[in-house]
């Protein structure tokens, strides 16, 4: 056991000199970590966003209500909008949606010459009991925009409450109800590096099992360097465990390196020590570095581990649900999102740390990892186990 | 116990239809250089590789120290040590990294020092393997071998791919461990290379050893003392008349040479001259040699031993 | 004039040897857009998809009012477990329990993320629960025009593929240059030529233009592929299209033969390249809106080469409206800095320091 110890020293010192390894196995996982938050987390907690609103009016009394409101939410140090008016004249409404189109604005709000007129008529009708026509206000928004799709939704929350101040000039008791919001599956304290902090642990032991295993262990067979190994005596399995462990060493180093970003940088909620995660995290090395053994086991040449590898690599990653989740996804990708272990692993590991739960049942997001675990691991032997190289 | 340190009787291994080594038997004698010399395709490597424990005969016995086995277990690799066909090692351990690897996998074994000063590589023992030379790690590759200080070292074609210069560097290596008594099992297809080293040669061909024994005794076998090659346009009159005076010519007609034996190398020449003058033929060339091992190959097998 | 040809044909057929580039450059994107293709886009017209929102069966008003929200449709439940089964597993988007003094709101996690604003979906249920208690439907009808930014009408993902063949181009052009500047002159093939009577110019006009040639064509393979699959329409002004795609690849190419200038050693600039990509593909829009983000890494997104690629790209396929203008002024600085770039390093390829 000490020789088997002591070679995984040496294999896990040549792995951490090769300048390519210390790249994309230690400094890509932790830029790529801080990138994923510097773009999502705004979207998790939208705050100090500014969208442009342009204003079309032609005045009057419920026009300059409007008009009011508006203003309020554009002022000051939270302001939602950056608001421009425009009196409602002919070519103004042609200019703000050219305005649009050019991104120059990202929503255009028109009140239309007669809103007024329709609005006294709206009361008296009502108070008359008849169903009124209701006023219109015309709003443009532009397609494949996330800023002027947020912006519309904002404008419709902000009708929705002036309504409700109209009714109650009219008379009505209105209570507002208070809303309790919960994101299904997660905490009370969710926020996004909560989520991805765990995947990027897949993601880190996921780059190791493919590239510093995979692809590494087919060059060292390609190479003859196993076989150099092998005529010392020294017994296969005693070099993959060595192997292993070299690997093992790595790892706890990426996860590490990954859980004091997120920690002491990014500040997450969850506790790196929990018992449940160490489990799953174990169970996420043991099915992504047999991942790579079996990739080493049926590849001739680095070249086509490579290969391998990278054609895995992204599908994987991307509908394995370690940037976002895959529930509602066409059949064409959906098998690969059914059968692929990064799958289960993330929903587990998510699960284990108390941030969502699994969509799927307990024993398959444990299951499924340790069939894939059980299939690699059996190629592997067949073919490592044979005395001959 | 006999002294010989290692027999194979009657290994074979066939790859499907090819018969890579078919009915392979030689002994090694303890403290000796043996030489298993042949063109690429002889089956020398298979068979190096199968008394190394790579590889599992199909057939045939093996005695390791005077014990019967059915393959190089374990056990027996303790007391070996190898140099690879072409060994590649791992790039970014250091010399001296490279060697405390393969030490630790031993229970028995000599110190790193001594193996650097062996392989004359101790101002390079903190380089990393890239920034080898091919010379370098070769030595270092023999180093390796010797590290658990062996009682049989393999060397699969220790000198091939390295200039003449690195070549003789490997091959002093080599004649000093001789000297201090080691048995080696050498692999090669560099006849200088088994003239000098070995103690005993077997030249292997289609998987079969045709002919073993001493070197010099290989080349007296071939009955004549010197050669005489000449570099010249031949006519049949003049390659009758060689033959009718006993010198065996053999023309390369591709090459213009032409190849003569002789125990009286002044004779000859004298004829030689007068041939070509009554012929009207211009000699370009003519070289007086010892037979070499080459030449045993060539009358052997009617193949020449090199790739060209 | 022959040796250029020559040269040209050995490029493209050592193209599709290179494995990095052809990854990156034809592989990669398209491997993007149908991941993002189908997890994202598929089938969606255009128009907003609706939000399905589960309410419990036993209270008929709430899905009444709920169903009657625009772009929301309700579903029944048996059970408030059930409503919260079915959100988490992706059956629906959100659920409501309303209790007359408070509105418990449930939403999945996958409808906000792509919608963070759907978190106000509660609001929305309560003020309308409120206006249906005094019969009131609505004051004011908003009237939603949606217009289309380009000449054509095209879905989100049709908006997204111009970004995705910019992406081709700029890895193309940049790991081209990679291998060819970086590899070539490490194992001495550079040197090789330089010992030739080869002059430089011919040299890198062969090399360059055959990838070059490679490059344009995945990039209207990726964009005519995705065209097909996903059936998008695109507008394409094909004298805009060519002439911005070929000038940013030429760029791309300037960008590549710096950064193999700047990391001498290949794999190093190899990472590097990977690296920028990697930033540009998240920063420059393509694939993730940058509205919500900070100020200043809005900056960075407009400093970034590929954001303009893609724009002139949209605008060429007609989903942006856009000046030809803008188009060409993007594609005079991408020449202006490939012929910088190529007169400095070329006129010192040959030489061995």
């Amino acid at each position: 056991m000490k020789r088997v110890l002591r070679l995984s020293n040496y294999l896990f010192k040549s792995l951490v000199r090769d300048g390519s390894n210390l790249f994309w196995l230690l400094a890509f996982p932790c830029i790529l970590l801080v990138i994923m938050m510097l773009i999502f987390s705004p979207l998790y907690e939208p705050k100090n966003i500014t969208f442009n609103l342009t204003l079309i009016s032609y005045g009057g009394t419920f026009s300059e209500i409007i008009e009011r409101v508006f203003n309020e939410v554009s002022s000051g140090e939270n302001k939602i909008f950056q608001l421009e008016k425009f009196p409602g004249s002919g070519g103004n409404l042609k200019e703000g949606l050219e305005r649009l189109k050019n991104k120059k604005t990202d929503l255009v709000l028109e009140i239309p010459e007669d809103f007024d007129a329709r609005m006294l008529n709206w009361f008296m009708m009502k108070n008359m009991g008849i169903t009124p026509p209701t006023p219109t206000i015309n709003v443009y928004s532009l397609k494949h925009q996330a800023a002027s799709q947020s912006a519309y939704v904002i404008v419709k929350n902000i009708f929705q409450k002036l309504e409700l101040e109209f009714l109650k000039g009219m008379g009505y008791q209105m209570e507002i109800i208070p809303v309790k919001t919960e994101i299904v599956g997660t905490e009370d304290t969710f926020s996004y590096i909560d989520f991805i902090y765990p995947g990027m642990v897949i993601f880190t032991v996921f780059m190791t099992g493919l590239f510093g295993i995979g692809v590494d262990m087919t060059w060292l067979k390609e190479k003859g360097i196993m076989r150099r190994i092998n005529v010392t005596g020294l017994a296969n399995s005693e070099f993959i465990i060595s192997y292993i462990i070299s690997r093992f060493y790595l790892i706890i180093l990426q996860i590490a390196l990954i859980t004091i970003i997120a920690k002491f940088i990014f500040k997450t909620n969850v506790n790196p020590f929990a018992p449940a995660f160490i489990l799953y995290t174990l169970l996420t090395i043991l099915c992504l570095s047999s991942l790579g053994f079996f990739i080493a086991a049926i590849s001739k040449t680095t070249n086509s581990a490579n290969a391998i590898s990278q054609v895995l690599n992204f599908p994987l990653q991307f509908l394995g649900g370690l940037y976002f989740p895959l529930i509602n996804v066409p059949w064409v990708i959906r098998w690969i999102v059914i059968i692929n272990p990064i799958t289960y692993l993330t929903s587990g590991i998510r699960d284990s740390l108390g941030i969502m739960k699994s969509p799927y049942p307990d024993i398959v997001t444990l299951l499924v990892p340790v069939f894939w675990t059980v299939f690699f691991l059996f190629f592997t032997v067949k073919r490592f186990g044979k005395e001959e190289f | 116990m006999s002294n010989f340190i290692l027999e194979v009787e009657d290994l074979k291994r066939y790859y499907g239809q090819v018969k890579a080594i078919d009915g392979v038997n030689f002994k090694v004698k303890q403290g000796s250089v043996f030489t298993l010399l042949g063109p690429n395709g002889a089956g020398k490597t298979t068979t190096i590789e199968i008394i190394e424990g790579l590889r599992i005969p199909d057939s045939g016995k093996i005695r390791f120290l005077g014990k019967e086995v059915s393959k190089i277990g374990r056990e027996e690799k303790a007391y070996i040590g190898v140099s690879l066909q072409e060994t590649n090692l791992i790039p970014y351990l250091t010399v001296r990294e490279t060697l405390d690897m393969f030490k630790n996998i031993f229970e028995r074994s000599l110190d790193a020092d001594e193996v650097l000063k062996m392989v004359s590589l101790e101002d390079k023992s903190s380089t990393y393997i890239k920034n080898l030379s091919g010379g370098q790690k070769q030595r270092l590759v023999i180093g390796l071998a010797m590290i658990n200080d062996p009682l049989i070292l393999f060397l699969d074609e220790p000198t091939t791919g390295l200039d003449p210069q690195a070549r003789r560097n490997t091959w002093d290596i080599l004649l000093d461990l001789k000297r201090n008594g080691k048995t080696i099992i050498l692999t090669t297809h560099y006849m200088e290379e088994a003239e000098i080293l070995s103690d005993w040669v077997c030249i292997m061909d289609l998987g079969k050893i045709i002919k073993e024994g001493d070197p010099h005794s290989l080349i007296r076998d071939l009955g004549k003392e010197s050669l005489i090659e000449v570099e010249l346009d031949v006519n049949s009159v003049m390659l009758e008349e060689l033959n009718n005076s006993g010198l065996d010519p053999v023309y390369d007609e591709r090459h213009k040479r032409l190849l003569l034996k002789t125990n009286d190398i002044l004779s000859t020449i004298d004829l030689l001259l007068r041939l070509s003058r009554e012929n009207a033929l211009q000699i370009k060339d003519v070289t007086i040699r010892q037979p070499n091992l080459e030449d045993v190959f060539l009358s052997l097998t009617g193949k020449s031993l090199r790739e060209e | 004039m022959k040796v250029i040809w020559k040269l040209f044909l050995s490029t493209v057929k050592t193209f599709y040897r290179d494995k990095m580039t052809f990854f990156f450059t034809l592989i990669f994107p398209f491997t993007l857009v149908i991941i993002f293709g189908f997890v994202f886009g598929v089938g969606s017209s255009g128009e907003e998809s609706k939000l399905s929102v589960g309410v419990l069966s036993s209270d008929n008003r709430l899905y009444d009012v709920v169903n009657s929200i625009e772009g929301v449709d309700a579903r029944d439940f048996d059970s408030t477990e059930s409503i919260r089964q079915a959100i988490l597993q992706g059956k629906i988007d959100a659920g409501v329990i309303y209790n007359s003094e408070e509105m418990k709101l449930m939403l999945n996690f996958t409808t906000m993320q792509r919608d963070p604003l759907s978190r106000m979906l509660g609001d929305t249920i309560t003020d309308s629960i409120l206006k249906s208690d005094i019969k009131i439907d609505k004051i004011i009808d908003l009237k939603l025009t949606s217009i289309d930014p380009g000449r054509t009408v095209t879905t989100d993902l049709g908006y997204m593929i111009p970004g995705v063949v910019a992406l081709t181009i700029f890895n193309g052009g940049m790991f081209s240059m990679i291998s060819l500047f970086g590899d070539y002159r490490k194992r001495g093939i550079l040197k090789r030529f330089g010992v030739t009577p080869l002059r430089p110019y011919q040299f890198i006009l062969g090399m360059i233009s055959g990838r070059f040639v490679v490059t344009i064509s995945s990039a209207t393979l990726v964009l005519m592929l995705s065209q097909f699959i996903f059936k998008v329409n695109f507008n394409i002004n094909w004298f805009l299209y060519l002439i911005s795609v070929s000038t940013s690849i030429l760029g791309m190419m300037a960008f590549g033969i710096l950064l193999s200038e700047i990391f001498t050693e290949p794999a190093v600039a190899s990472e590097m390249g990977s690296l920028f990509m990697t930033v540009m593909m998240f920063f420059s829009g393509i694939y993730f809106p940058l509205e919500f983000l900070p100020g200043y890494l809005r900056k960075i997104g407009s400093i970034l080469p590929l954001a303009y690629v893609a724009q002139s790209i949209r605008i060429a396929t007609g989903v942006e409206t856009g000046s030809s203008i803008f188009v060409l002024t993007v594609s005079l600085i991408m020449t202006m800095v490939f012929s910088v770039l190529v007169f400095v390093s070329g006129s010192k390829a040959f030489r061995s320091d």
